[in-house]
């Protein structure tokens, strides 16, 4: 009798069927807006029986998915370039220079037609939030056209591959930074520039650095997102579609948050950069660069070509179609 | 007789109005003393709700009893948190509890949504008692401003508020507009506070901050740092240390040390609260106890049984181990689990259980 029951209570244990975790990197945790986003899509989704689990360090979000403790991870398109290379070039450097060009991609450009291409292996790439431009900050406001880089020493994202390629090409020095390094690094004079995102800027504190004689250039050198990746075996099939057309919906949130952090820099901060065209060209040559080394991916550089031109038909690089 | 009270309130009130020092020295030395010796965050958050107004209206705008309005601001917010949290069970109750369908969606919508406004009011109160800090000292992280030893409670309330804004406010769509530099303010500020006279309260909140944002000096572990002032903390009598742990843990999903954090500050309570900050002592338990309560809700859809135990976990059967039949597949006769003797995989009986 004792067995049988033993028996019993071990059948009640049983797992129930698990629900699918996506471990979701916030710089604020459970607190963060990016996560907020992702319980929404989780809680008017019943039916796929998500867990949102937050994280604080996106290395180790990346790293729970690929050892297969999660069956998905938002993280940002760098860091998630391992898994899939099609979906990280999105943040390619100048490849997005309006907001207006990424969402145009987001809800046009990433659905349905390119739906072969988001998925790479047992990889799936089922949303896109954008989390804001990427300005160059310089405790300088001198250092606004690429011939002033020569030299400067330049905050660099250990994980990111594209910006030492940039870094090099305009003759900068990049010093290897982290998340937690590259407010204080900037603000103690330990390097001429970083680039970071709006909503970086505050939490930083990176108006210490730029004091009265610094500033943030007003071109962006990339859009940072932050992706949904899931192993499509561990989802229903018709998980993709839907995922990437809730977030689509909600880009505009996305960018919302961006353009709030980004109206809280004082006007005076602002620095009209001279000379965009050299910033331009130096951008395309960085971006074929990378694209021949493998980083970036062809077919979605020239999608995002297309964007720019459809937008405004007479910059020079619709004629030359280097990409 | 009447006449004769009446008079005596309005004199207590003019001999008073005007004078935001007296005002100051009553609300932080007598009003919180006694308002923090029982375990009651009821009636201190209802004190502060009532407190606000009428202080602020005793003096002219530009003399206001800052220091007294930061404690008032301060627990007022508690209020409006605490509701907050009771809202977050809700939706955790809704989202395990409920059959699939429309009606669970929209119950989870709407308790997340008092949720958010019940935390948007307690990041309002919260980073006005910080505002209130930094009119009356200064900005905070810079130089160390003079406080006076009787006033540091009320410093170290306004950078505990600082803090608290800036999380209340982010996990409600930032409608406050709580500056994010706050949190980089209230990390350097911390500095100023003797640590040990305040529970090491002011280095776990700097330990917090750090483990959120960065910032820690090199080769510095912020959840080090944090479970070490946990620790050393708990000897005041005050555990606002393990409250700070089991939050910002669980903010990071750092489940693990979030259930260490639980389980270290249910421990921590056998021993007796310094009876003169009682009801800090159970806020900081209600925190944890919060943490405990959405652990419970997932694993069991109800909350904490007991502060300090955490649901079992589920037993995983091996199913496949051993070689043999599936013992749920067959029929009863073949089911060794029927039996009178459990037998392991190889067919030897299970060793007899003591």
């Amino acid at each position: 009798m004792k067995t049988a029951l033993t028996a019993l209570a071990l059948l009640a244990t049983l797992p129930a069927q698990a629900s699918s975790k996506l471990c979701v990197y916030d710089p604020a945790g459970r607190s963060g807006d990016y996560f907020a986003m992702v319980q929404s899509f989780a809680d008017e989704h019943p039916q796929y029986d998500l867990e949102v689990k937050p994280y604080t360090d996106e290395e180790l979000a990346a790293r729970d998915y690929d050892a297969k403790h999660c069956s998905g991870v938002m993280a940002t398109g760098a860091r998630l370039q391992r898994f899939n290379n099609f979906s990280s070039t999105l943040e390619a450097i100048g490849a997005l220079p309006e907001y207006r060009d990424l969402t145009a991609m987001v809800v046009y450009g990433l659905q349905d037609r390119r739906a072969e291409n988001l998925v790479k292996g047992e990889h799936e790439t089922v949303g896109f939030i954008p989390v804001g431009a990427v300005y160059l900050v310089v405790r300088d406001r001198n250092i606004n056209t690429v011939g002033e880089l020569a030299g400067k020493k330049i905050a660099t994202l250990d994980f990111d591959k594209a910006s030492p390629v940039m870094v090099d090409k305009v003759g900068a020095i990049g010093v290897p930074a982290d998340l937690g390094t590259l407010g204080p690094k900037f603000n103690n004079g330990d390097v001429d520039a970083v680039y970071v995102s709006a909503p970086a800027f505050e939490p930083f504190e990176l108006q210490k650095g730029i004091g009265s004689k610094g500033g943030v250039l007003k071109y962006p050198l990339a859009q940072a997102t932050l992706q949904l990746m899931v192993r499509s075996s561990d989802l229903p099939d018709d998980f993709g579609k839907t995922s990437r057309a809730w977030f689509a919906e909600h880009v505009d949130d996305g960018v919302a948050i961006a353009k709030k952090a980004e109206s809280g820099i004082p006007a005076s901060s602002w620095v009209t950069v001279e000379g965009t065209e050299d910033f331009d060209d130096m951008f395309i040559d960085v971006r074929v660069a990378l694209r021949n080394a493998g980083t970036y991916n062809g077919t979605l550089l020239s999608d995002m070509r297309k964007t720019r031109c459809y937008r405004d038909k007479s910059r020079p690089e619709c004629v030359e179609k280097r990409e | 007789m009447k006449v004769a009270r009446l008079a005596l309130v309005a004199g207590a009130l003019l001999s008073t109005f005007g004078c935001a020092a007296k005002i100051n020295n009553f609300t932080v030395r007598t009003v919180l003393d006694r308002a923090t010796d029982r375990p009651d965050i009821d009636r201190v958050c209802a004190v502060g709700n009532s407190l606000g107004i009428p202080l602020m209206s005793l003096t002219k705008k530009t003399n206001y009893p800052k220091k007294a309005l930061i404690v008032a601001e301060l627990s007022a917010a508690m209020c409006a948190e605490l509701e907050g949290r009771e809202y977050a069970l809700e939706v955790a109750l809704a989202k395990k509890n409920l059959p699939a369908g429309p009606g669970k969606i929209g119950s989870i919508k709407d308790a997340r949504t008092k949720e958010a406004r019940a935390r948007q009011l307690a990041a309002l109160r919260y980073y006005t008692a910080f505002q209130y800090l930094e009119e009356e000292w200064g900005e905070a992280g810079n130089e160390c401003p003079k406080i006076k030893g009787k006033d540091e409670i009320a410093y170290f309330f306004g950078l505990f508020a600082g803090l608290s804004g800036t999380l209340h406010d982010s996990a409600s769509g930032r409608n406050i507009g709580v500056p994010q530099a706050t949190l980089g303010k209230v990390a350097r500020a911390t500095e100023c506070l003797d640590n040990e006279t305040w529970w090491n309260a002011p280095n776990a909140l700097q330990a917090a901050i750090w483990a959120t944002l960065g910032g820690e000096p090199e080769g510095v572990d912020p959840w080090e740092l944090l479970e070490d002032q946990a620790k050393k903390g708990e000897k005041s009598g005050v555990r606002i240390g393990w409250a700070a742990l089991s939050m910002m843990a669980a903010n990071a999903g750092k489940d693990e040390l979030t259930e260490h954090a639980i389980i270290e500050m249910a421990r921590a309570l056998e021993t007796k609260g310094d009876p003169n900050w009682m009801a800090l002592d159970e806020y900081s338990m209600m925190i944890a106890r919060h943490e405990s309560d959405l652990i419970w809700i997932a694993a069991e859809g109800h909350r904490t049984e007991k502060f300090g135990e955490l649901p079992a976990e589920e037993v995983e059967v091996p199913l496949d181990e051993g070689g043999g039949d599936n013992p749920f597949g067959g029929d009863d006769d073949e089911n060794p689990f029927g039996g009178d003797e459990v037998e392991d995989g190889d067919g030897e009986p299970a060793p007899e259980e003591e």
